[in-house]
């Protein structure tokens, strides 16, 4: 019934409407990543011809002592910050899945620092972080009052158990975690160490200031592991960046968590499961897949890591915190020399690579999960 | 002067005297001084919002009339202390109105184009759909990190010299650059495609039996019926250009009055932050421009969780 005249419109429709995506497709990534690996043979420094030197690149990269940094520092990040993300986002999952009055408050609270910019949040981390900040001073006040905080600690912990020991010796039905009894603990507690200060028993401790210098410090950290150590800027970095992230992947984990039929839990009921065993043997295989996504999409984010480097600048010596992501920017842009595009282009194909990499590991081990699911 | 030796040191006291020449009367007056070493308040003579006397003199801009402006001071210092170099007007105003002059550009050109490439990705049969969306996953796995060498280089020479036509030598430093570099992501036309793809094909096939062409359907049918995820991609598509740094970062250098926010910040930082850190300002700031995407969060909490699950499948 279609005209004749409109069957050639018929025939571009396809390609008129998919014209300003291939556009951005092919000149900003086809045209880019093609022309970036032929750089990466290359000299050049952005004005003059690119001169073709062939491998020259991948050979001097290796001899920079700042790509070696860089990519010492990445890996670092990468695997430390993954994991602990990874760990953190399954329990703040866990705790946040409860039905409790008021939860919706609290995934918000916790998901808010994940909406801001990376420069809103890491400016904050910078000022968390001064010498005389808000961290080193919260460190400084717990030393001080260590002893009095671990008596509230203590007499907290010692009447709960007590508490559920005695139930469990009547045989009642009790929970490990009865919440009256944790509250219960938890005021005699706070009326134990508040008499203890009260009438003099305990003092908070005359201890220094806490003089932790978070970024500008070429030290390592921790000792023991000597060259694995990683430098305390990187580290500061790292603290910061799993509280931003973990959130993001929290709210996955929790979506996940949701997903699980409740026939599971009260079939787990019936068959007498609780506490660890419903963790480990019904929800651990059921967020399995969701796992392998946050860890996929942990270890790609940590990789390209920049902003928190670039806007920490001279803040942090260089070297204590240069990523892969910076080297090749700042190789790009030097601030005092000529741009080095052909070692810049070898890095970022290096950076591609092992994106790659990641992703296709994950797709092999995705791959056969799925098909056991 | 008054100089009393102390526990471990020496405590000055100074007298000195506040001569108000304003035309605003300081009522009560709340100060807050801290006094750099061996420094001449006296004859501080840039005016307050200088930029240059910033760290030198920045004391004296704490002092304010009255509780509000105490506590608000660093709020109004922000506006008030930036100004620009060239043109005299406020840069942080500016600043703002760039970032949702760049973010509302970006969310029309992603919502028109995302859908009309997501809609043919999905439900259209053409040669080279295949390779086309499989150019564009291989283009979600490389990181932006890597193409931007090129990209940059692309801008400055003006879109191989085609922005010439139209009178501009180069695209770097312009928003028309930003704008055009970022016509629609992958991810964008990933989403949409996944939506289209759900539809049922009876609604297209009624239509198409009337005679309607490809570009009726699209526009008449499957296009009102995309509300639900055109809302998250707004959503999603703001908060990312609002929150945008790298690639900003590359095109726009020079001069401050085209920065979006986050470069502003950056610039706040560096001049707050020159020669002791003067934190009031650089907080303030910061949290003048994540209040509009905590807004965003607080209305639109939902489609932030989809949102990342969206994003989840392009792993």
């Amino acid at each position: 019934m279609r005209r004749a005249s409109s069957k050639v419109g018929e025939k571009l429709a396809p390609y008129v409407l998919l014209a300003p995506f291939l556009f951005t497709l092919i000149v900003f990534f086809g045209y880019a990543f093609v022309r970036v690996v032929y750089f990466s043979f290359t000299t050049y420094d952005l004005f003059s011809k690119p001169e073709w030197v062939g491998l020259k690149n991948y050979v001097n990269i290796f001899r920079d002592l700042d790509f070696t940094r860089a990519m010492k520092n990445s890996l670092t990040f990468m695997v430390v910050v993954t994991t602990a993300q990874t760990i953190i986002a399954l329990l703040l999952a866990l705790l946040l899945n409860q039905k409790v009055r008021g939860i919706r408050f609290f995934r918000a609270a916790y998901y808010m620092p994940s909406v801001a910019s990376s420069v809103v949040v890491t400016l904050i981390f910078i000022w968390f972080f001064q010498r005389r900040g808000v961290l080193n001073f919260v460190i400084t006040k717990f030393k001080e009052y260590q002893a009095i905080i671990l008596l509230f600690l203590f007499a907290a912990a010692a009447i709960h158990i007590v508490l559920v020991v005695w139930e469990k010796l009547r045989r009642r039905p009790v929970s490990v975690f009865e919440p009256s009894f944790m509250f219960l603990g938890v005021l005699i507690g706070f009326i134990v160490a508040f008499g203890a200060v009260r009438f003099g028993f305990l003092v908070p401790r005359e201890v220094p200031p806490v003089d932790i210098i978070w970024f500008n410090t070429t030290k390592t950290w921790p000792d023991f592991l000597g060259s694995l150590a990683f430098p305390i800027p990187l580290g500061a970095i790292m603290l910061f960046n799993i509280w931003t992230t973990a959130p993001t992947f929290m709210l996955l984990y929790l979506a996940g968590l949701q997903d699980i039929p409740r026939e599971l839990y009260e079939a787990a009921a019936v068959d007498g499961a609780e506490g660890w065993h419903i963790i480990l043997h019904i929800i651990a295989p059921q967020l399995k897949p969701i796992t392998f996504l946050v860890v996929t999409m942990g270890l790609i984010g940590t990789l390209q890591m920049f902003d928190q480097v670039a806007i920490l600048g001279s803040q942090a010596p260089r070297s204590s915190v240069i990523t892969l992501a910076y080297y090749i920017y700042s190789n790009l842009f030097p601030s005092s020399a000529v741009p080095r595009v052909g070692m810049a282009s070898a890095a970022a194909m290096f950076l591609a690579l092992l994106t790659f990499i990641i992703v296709y590991a994950q797709r092999k081990v995705l791959g056969e999960e799925g098909e056991n699911a | 002067m008054k100089r009393e030796p102390a526990e471990g040191g020496l405590t000055t006291t100074y007298r000195f005297r506040l001569v108000n020449t304003g035309e605003v009367a300081l009522d009560p007056v709340p100060m807050d001084l801290t006094v750099p070493m061996r420094q001449q308040f006296v004859s501080a003579t840039l005016a307050p919002n200088r930029i240059e006397r910033l760290g030198r003199a920045q004391s004296w801009n704490n002092v304010s009339a009255g509780l509000l402006p105490y506590v608000f001071g660093n709020y109004a210092r922000v506006f008030r202390e930036n100004y620009s170099a060239s043109t005299g007007k406020g840069l942080f105003l500016l600043w703002i109105r760039n970032s949702f002059f760049l973010a509302v550009t970006r969310v029309i050109t992603t919502l028109i184009f995302a859908s009309m490439a997501g809609y043919a990705l999905a439900r259209l049969n053409f040669r080279g759909k295949q390779g086309i969306f499989a150019f564009l996953l291989f283009s979600m796995m490389i990181p932006q990190q890597v193409t931007f060498i090129s990209n940059y280089l692309v801008l400055r020479d003006g879109i191989f010299g085609l922005s010439r036509l139209f009178g501009v030598p180069t695209l770097l430093n312009t928003y028309a650059g930003l704008i055009v570099s970022g016509l629609v992501g992958a991810s964008s036309v990933f989403i949409m495609k996944q939506f289209f793809e759900r539809l049922p094909a009876s609604l297209e096939e009624s239509a198409r039996i009337d005679g309607a062409s490809t570009y009726t359907v699209f526009f008449r049918i499957m296009l009102p019926l995309a509300k639900p995820p055109l809302g998250a991609l707004t959503i999603l598509t703001f908060q990312g250009v609002w929150n945008e740094f790298f690639w900003p970062l590359v095109v726009i250098t020079s001069p401050a009055d085209r920065f979006p926010l986050t470069i502003g910040l950056l610039n706040l930082q560096r001049a707050y932050g020159a020669a002791t850190f003067d934190w009031g300002p650089i907080l303030a700031g910061t949290f003048i421009s994540a209040l509009p995407v905590i807004i965003l969060f607080i209305a639109f909490q939902q489609y932030f969780v989809e949102g990342i699950s969206f994003s989840g499948t392009k792993g």
